[in-house]
């Protein structure tokens, strides 16, 4: 019997561990979007004030982030001055994809990332700022849609990892 | 000695392949051209050599080797480090300078919007100038220009690929860090093309001296002011001159007491002489000293050095 119910609360425990866990992710990934907000605004007066060409500019803002956006973005401009022989978005996604692991953000939320070296580089000046205020327009939606309902979702989460420990504790016992 | 690697890795994966196959000398490489569905021609030691599609060069060859369009992208973007919008300005001026100080002449088809440039695009040849740093190349000019206490004003002349950048290269280096009979001056160098002191990411790639400050990238007139205000330079460098802005600026640097330092186009004294604005300056004597260059016993030879009456100080 002792056993049972040290296991219940082992349970219940993990349960409620695993609610408050999804929604410190919400926060770590509103926090994410947020920097990377503010790393598209920092590219964007790299490129156009400082004329920076990609590799500068990257490894400007590289090395005035946080982990892992800084590893990330000094990696992506140390890779391009090498030179390798291989295009520019073909280099920014293989180095974006090795740090899939250090980002919560979702899927979408990721490709979005991954995409941003699309139209990086091509044509004038114009065509970089557009690309960039079209990227930076799209991570301000994601911001505004999950600050309106983070809150509750945060609640949200927490419940439902309470409750899914009670359902499989009643499962179980 | 420039980094060879620092010029091969411009250019597209096939290409870079086949010029580390030729295991160039960079100190006797002088041009690279390509044009698209063209042979690649390399100015070598003074002559022309066409690149063999079997990774050999040859002066008469059967089977070149062809330059493809994606050829040409893919260099454009190594040239442009995936940036060509960080270039607009030059390209439209038909050049980039990349690092090591070497000038890719473009040509291609030209956009022209309300009478001015604005690109150049479906970029169809282009022509790599390598930089060369030749130390001690102005040694032999060097005491004709010192006065007593400090430096006449003073001209190359010569026509193009005759090393008159080079020169001033090297006379900015030496007059900068001094002899031992002779104190350093302070040198600013007003570097349009990034060709003098080759800057990359502001730091100079060539040795311009201790006491040299450069203004990379940045026009010679608005750029002759910008030194006499911040720097103080004793003595001010450009390279090509010929806008009547910037002959306005050098009168005026030379009214503010620096002595300059200027290289022109031309082939002769009488030849700049005829060429509207520039004459201005021999006309009126503003330049003590003219240093006339030719390649006739090869590039950087300097044929005579006149003084502001057009007489002949030295002939070499």
């Amino acid at each position: 019997m002792i056993l049972k119910i040290a296991g219940s609360i082992l349970i219940l425990f993990a349960g409620g561990m695993m609610g408050i866990k999804s929604g410190l992710n919400l926060k770590r990934r509103l926090w994410e979007l947020k920097r990377l907000e503010r790393i598209v605004i920092m590219l964007k007066g790299e490129i156009k004030y400082n004329n920076s060409t990609l590799p500068e500019a990257l490894l400007h803002v590289g090395n005035k982030t946080v982990y892992p956006f800084d590893e990330m973005l000094v990696r992506a401009g140390e890779q391009l001055n090498e030179y390798e022989g291989r295009p520019f978005y073909e280099q920014w996604t293989e180095v974006v994809e090795s740090y899939r692991d250090e980002f919560v953000l979702t899927k979408e939320q990721f490709e979005h990332l991954k995409g941003m070296g699309e139209s990086l580089g091509y044509l004038d000046m114009e065509m970089q700022m557009n690309s960039l205020e079209l990227s930076h327009i799209q991570i301000k939606n994601y911001i505004s849609g999950m600050e309106g309902t983070m809150a509750n979702n945060i609640k949200l989460y927490n419940c439902l990892g309470i409750m899914g420990g009670i359902l499989v504790v009643l499962i179980i016992v | 000695m420039k980094n060879e690697n620092d010029l091969i890795r411009l250019f597209s994966i096939n290409i870079r392949n086949r010029l580390k196959m030729l295991r160039l000398d960079i100190d006797r490489l002088q041009e690279i051209r390509m044009r698209i569905n063209g042979p690649m021609i390399l100015k070598y030691a003074g002559r022309e050599y066409i690149v063999e599609e079997n990774g050999g060069i040859g002066q008469v060859s059967q089977r070149p080797y062809i330059v493809v369009q994606n050829e040409m992208r893919e260099t454009m973007e190594y040239i442009s480090n995936y940036s060509l919008y960080a270039f607009e300005d030059e390209i439209r001026q038909g050049f980039i300078t990349v690092q090591g100080g070497h000038r890719v002449g473009i040509s291609g088809k030209v956009v022209v919007e309300d009478g001015h440039i604005k690109t150049i695009k479906y970029i169809s040849s282009i022509n790599i100038r390598i930089s060369h740093e030749v130390k001690g190349c102005a040694t032999k000019v060097l005491n004709s220009i010192y006065n007593a206490n400090s430096i006449y004003h003073t001209l190359i002349i010569s026509p193009p690929g005759c090393g008159k950048t080079t020169l001033l290269r090297d006379l900015v280096r030496q007059l900068s860090n001094g002899t031992q009979k002779r104190r350093g001056l302070t040198v600013g160098v007003v570097d349009e093309r990034s060709e003098i002191a080759s800057c990359y990411m502001g730091i100079p790639q060539n040795d311009v001296g201790v006491r040299t400050d450069v203004l990379d990238c940045c026009p010679k007139d608005k750029g002759m002011m910008m030194l006499i205000r911040s720097m103080a330079p004793e003595v001010i460098a450009i390279d090509e001159i010929g806008g009547m802005e910037e002959i306005n600026s050098i009168k005026y640097a030379i009214n503010c007491g620096c002595r300059m330092i200027a290289t022109v186009h031309g082939s002769s004294l009488e030849d700049v002489n005829r060429r509207y604005g520039v004459n201005s300056l021999i006309r009126d004597e503003i330049f003590e000293r003219c240093i006339i260059l030719d390649k006739i016993r090869g590039v950087g030879n300097v044929t005579a050095i006149y003084d502001m009456s057009g007489k002949e100080v030295i002939r070499l």
